[in-house]
């Protein structure tokens, strides 16, 4: 049923891209070198109405989730793990990190839905919708896919999606893609190697 | 109902002792426990452990309970990154098996709790067999439990 929304083959290679930083150095899994992803411009809404494009990537280091909030098993249990990650992050100096959730499910999910949803994790989360066609710009760069499947008797449908977790730079450009299950601590030791990797390379 | 063997043990052996199996004996359920999820939710999810001591498979063919609207049994799957549900209306659990609801795998899905589940509250589950038994648990309304040790 409904429209399938796939966005696939944007050119950011296979979600196991691995980068050699020396040959004797243990790769860094997921990350997406020599060659970063830039985003280019796109525009949603964020939980509280506000516009959030690519000038609030740039400045930052965000981790990107695509779900919706009808999700009951993959979708809080990514946003506990993004929620633990943030919590032992925050003692640790650098650039500001910022965890957004994208809704792939803009029939259910109204601001104020999505509002409730990332404030339930934390407070410091963004939660962002749009219409089909603001989130396909944005989930489109990130080689995510969804699809709603067809409703039950009761009007009941779920989305499959992409269980991965993006990573996006200072600069706006997608650096690293953590492929699911996630993992707090393995995501806090993987981020610190890709920050100190990319302040080298990019120096 | 095809049974997806990975999420099974078939082994007996090395099962960690349960102390809240609320079960009759030869089937216990047991670490029943409920994703709190935000309040404004439709749907939580539920996980459990189901094992089977007897000599013969079982077959799970509807969890109730007074507190939701309706119940279903659900499989995450991931296919090449995406991450899939499939409904299941039955499960196998073999002759000395377990079968363990978690966090991306088998859980319940359970529809429109009215009224809004209370962080510690304990949910009674009922857990209906083909062979017309049926089994409750105890299941805590809870936060999962430290995801950054989750595998």
């Amino acid at each position: 049923m409904i429209a399938a929304l796939v966005a696939l083959g944007t050119g950011i290679g296979a979600y196991s891209a691995r980068y050699y930083g020396s040959p004797a150095q243990e790769p860094i899994e997921g990350l997406l070198w020599p060659d970063p992803k830039p985003i280019q411009p796109f525009l949603m809404a964020d939980q509280d109405g506000r516009e959030f494009g690519l000038e609030r990537l740039r400045g930052k280091w965000s981790f990107l989730f695509f779900g919706y909030t009808h999700c009951p098993d993959v979708c809080p249990i990514t946003l506990s793990v993004l929620k633990q990650f943030e919590r032992d992050l925050k003692s640790e100096a650098g650039a500001p990190v910022q965890v957004v959730f994208v809704s792939v499910d803009p029939e259910r999910d109204t601001p104020r839905q999505v509002a409730e949803y990332v404030r339930y994790f934390s407070s410091d989360f963004i939660g962002l919708g749009g219409t089909i066609g603001q989130i396909q710009t944005l989930s489109s760069q990130f080689g995510v896919a969804f699809y709603q499947g067809e409703r039950t008797a009761t009007g009941d449908y779920t989305v499959d999606h992409s269980a991965a977790v993006f990573l996006t730079d200072v600069k706006g450009r997608l650096v690293a893609i953590f492929s699911a299950p996630h993992n707090a601590t393995a995501m806090l030791l993987r981020f610190r190697q890709i920050r100190d990797f990319l302040r080298r390379a990019d120096a | 109902m095809k049974l997806k063997s990975a999420a099974v043990a078939l082994a007996v052996a090395g099962l960690c002792g349960s102390t809240d199996a609320p079960g009759t004996g030869e089937i216990t359920v047991a670490e029943a426990w409920i994703n709190a999820g935000p309040p404004t939710v439709a749907v939580n999810a539920g996980y459990f452990e189901i094992r089977n001591y007897s000599g013969h498979d079982v077959k799970i063919t509807r969890v109730t309970s007074l507190r939701f609207e309706r119940i279903e049994m659900h499989l995450s799957e991931m296919r090449d990154g995406m991450a899939t549900m499939q409904r299941q209306d039955s499960l196998v659990i073999p002759a000395g098996g377990v079968l363990r609801f978690a966090p991306g795998g088998y859980h319940l899905m359970l529809f429109k709790p009215v009224p809004p589940l209370r962080l510690g509250e304990i949910v009674t589950l009922s857990v209906e067999f083909a062979d017309g038994t049926e089994l409750t648990a105890a299941a805590t309304v809870r936060a999962p439990r430290d995801p950054a040790h989750r595998p």
